[in-house]
């Protein structure tokens, strides 16, 4: 289990910093759907199938899929990275840099919370998530509604084809 | 409960009138759900419930934030039919976005666990990344709306980590389970700290506070005003009073924690806030730098954290919203008579022929700068009481300062009506927009003269 735990971080750490120092476009994103099964491993190690069971589908499945035809239909698949400043370079790794100080510091300095007794183990199957999702996070899921409508009726507003017009 | 139901029933229903050719039903529809959103948010008063399973907390002081903004939204609205007129698409779906993002502000202002704030967060602001690039022809609107949407993405993942963070070390979402855990440990977790500051970074980019304030000038000069007018008010109330909601109902314990990291947000809000406004040669931006500015006024109240902190809040965003309701609507027809890009230059010599304008926008610019007899004098004194109260007159101090400069860019805009020269006419306005006018300027004047009326409200 231990021996899974840490294959699936080295996958998933591995292939994130693939995604970012590759220079084709595509292969970026085949690192990412590789990152993406390996988190969605790490879900299947805390026996939540489920969520891992929608990563898989949601994001390496459409989303990833999605981008790759943007890439193919903007012809991106050129190595051309737009040259950046220096002074940019170090502006990033500086506060890039300080960020990763921060953040490990804190991880470093903080004692490990012990096993919550009242932790279900189940939790992260089908049946019981469902149970959960209709009670306890009822209302949540019903406003999430509005948000998902908003969004198709924005996509729509942006998508839709006008005559061009010069006013305000 | 209800508030909530009739707003997004009402953009719902605006979205059916895309049946009806004719436009004249829009603004009255709108305008009807946004009346009752806002007879049903104050027959909530007096009553604390705590719904579905303490998802949500109605009390006072939503309610009353609640009734801010949909005074906020009714003025926006009744601005918005002249603003459309010589618009040909059909803008129902705009209005139905706004009203879709209210939901989410109205969410801010009452959640008491954090899948809600990210709910309500996110419901408000994934309408306004379309709303901003609604222009579409329009190369400043497209990249108001591409920069809006790629910075609000990176502080939703900046917000998610905090919560993230927050759930490790508590083991919960809910607001008073995560009070009762920093209140029981004696020493906070570094993680917690470190959740902490993300949630506030996030939340502190949602209101444009400095340092996180860099999308602000451009997105609020590229959207369409009226996009801007609902960025500035309706959207910084809901974020600040959630911010004020989370840091004392569910952050207490850790008051030292933040207190530093508002200390910074506040000084800076005033020193870019205002030496960013005084550079401005359009108003539209110089109002978008202010507005920056009265952010860290806002965040002075929170800092406080006394009894005086939520009414003295309140107190503020009905005074900043009314005032920057009026001066964009002044901004509104200057620009569109003047087509012009709404510099200082086309206020010249307003007042000769469109004296009541000018004077909504005196009203509007006094009441911004803190001039006693506008709501903005008591506004400024009460948040600055509240902070004194609390041993931070050091800060107080600097406030005082930051105001006296804002005098240098408010009054810029007034010389230019009253005391300049120019061949300007009489600017046409429609019936609406003269009554949000009349509203604006005489709550601004009534709170202002008699400020018991809602300082004693929370």
């Amino acid at each position: 289990m231990i021996f899974l735990f840490y294959l699936l971080s080295g996958v998933a750490l591995l292939s994130a910093l693939m995604v970012v120092f590759s220079r084709s476009p595509i292969n970026s994103v085949i690192h990412l759907i590789i990152c993406f099964l390996a988190i969605a491993g790490h879900y299947i190690l805390l026996n939540a199938q489920f969520l891992a069971v929608v990563h898989i589908i949601v994001y390496t499945g459409a989303i990833m899929v999605l981008f790759l035809f943007v890439i193919m239909l903007l012809n991106l698949n050129k190595e051309n990275e737009p040259h950046k400043k220096l002074y940019t370079k170090l502006a990033a790794i500086i506060s890039g840099g300080m960020l990763l100080l921060v953040l490990t510091g804190a991880v470093k300095s903080v004692a490990l919370i012990p096993f919550n007794e009242k932790f279900d183990s189940q939790i992260g199957l089908v049946g019981n998530f469902g149970k959960i999702l209709f009670n306890e996070f009822m209302l949540p899921f019903e406003a999430s509604s509005v948000l998902f409508l908003s969004a198709i009726i924005g996509a729509m507003i942006l998508g839709k084809k006008e005559k061009i017009t010069n006013n305000e | 409960m209800l508030t909530l139901i009739t707003i997004a029933a009402t953009g719902i229903i605006i979205l059916y009138t895309t049946f009806f050719k004719s436009r004249k039903l829009l603004v009255p529809i709108a305008i009807t759900g946004a009346l009752t959103a806002l007879a049903f948010n104050i027959s909530d008063w007096n009553t604390n419930q705590l719904l579905f399973n303490n998802m949500m907390k109605i009390d006072n002081y939503s309610v009353a934030f609640n009734s801010v903004m949909i005074l906020s939204l009714i003025l926006i609205l009744l601005l918005s039919h002249q603003y459309f007129k010589g618009v040909d698409k059909n803008v129902s779906e705009i209005y139905s976005l706004l009203f879709f993002s209210f939901t989410g502000a109205c969410l801010l202002t009452s959640f008491n666990n954090f899948t809600m704030l990210f709910i309500g967060i996110e419901t408000m602001s994934i309408p306004l990344y379309v709303l901003a690039g609604s222009k579409k022809f329009s190369i400043r609107s497209n990249e108001a709306s591409f920069k809006y949407f790629i910075m609000g993405s990176f502080a939703t993942a900046i917000f998610l980590l905090g919560v993230a963070l927050v759930y490790g070390v508590t083991g919960s979402f809910n607001m008073s389970e995560v009070s009762e855990y920093i209140s029981a440990t004696a020493k906070i977790s570094s993680l917690m700290k470190l959740g902490i500051l993300f949630i506030v970074i996030s939340i502190g980019f949602k209101i444009a506070a400095a340092p996180f304030h860099f999308w602000a000038p451009d997105v609020y000069e590229g959207s369409p005003t009226l996009v801007t007018t609902y960025m500035a008010t309706v959207v910084k109330v809901a974020g600040i009073a959630a911010l004020l909601r989370l840091l004392t109902g569910c952050f207490i314990g850790a008051a030292a924690e933040w207190q530093h990291i508002l200390e910074a947000f506040i000084i800076l809000s005033f020193v870019i806030g205002n030496f960013g406004a005084i550079q401005q040669q359009s108003v539209k931006r110089m109002l978008a730098y202010s507005s920056i500015s009265h952010t860290g006024f806002m965040l002075l109240a929170i800092i406080a954290i006394n009894q005086f902190s939520a009414s003295s809040l309140l107190y503020y965003s009905l005074s900043y919203s009314l005032a920057t309701i009026a001066a964009f609507a002044v901004l509104i027809l200057v620009k569109n008579y003047k087509n012009s890009d709404a510099s200082y230059e086309s206020f010249n010599g307003l007042a000769k022929h469109n004296p009541f304008l000018a004077f909504v926008m005196l009203t509007a610019m006094l009441s911004m700068t803190g001039i006693p007899i506008t709501a903005g004098f008591f506004a400024k004194y009460y948040v600055f009481l509240a902070s004194v109260k609390s041993g931070y007159s050091w800060l107080v101090i600097c406030a005082i300062i930051a105001a006296l400069v804002g005098v240098a860019y408010y009054f810029r805009i007034i010389i230019n009506m009253y005391y300049k020269e120019s061949n300007s006419e009489k600017i046409i306005k429609d019936n609406y927009f003269v009554i949000s006018l009349i509203i604006a300027t005489a709550i601004t004047l009534a709170v202002g003269i008699l400020p018991q009326f809602i300082i004693g409200l929370i």
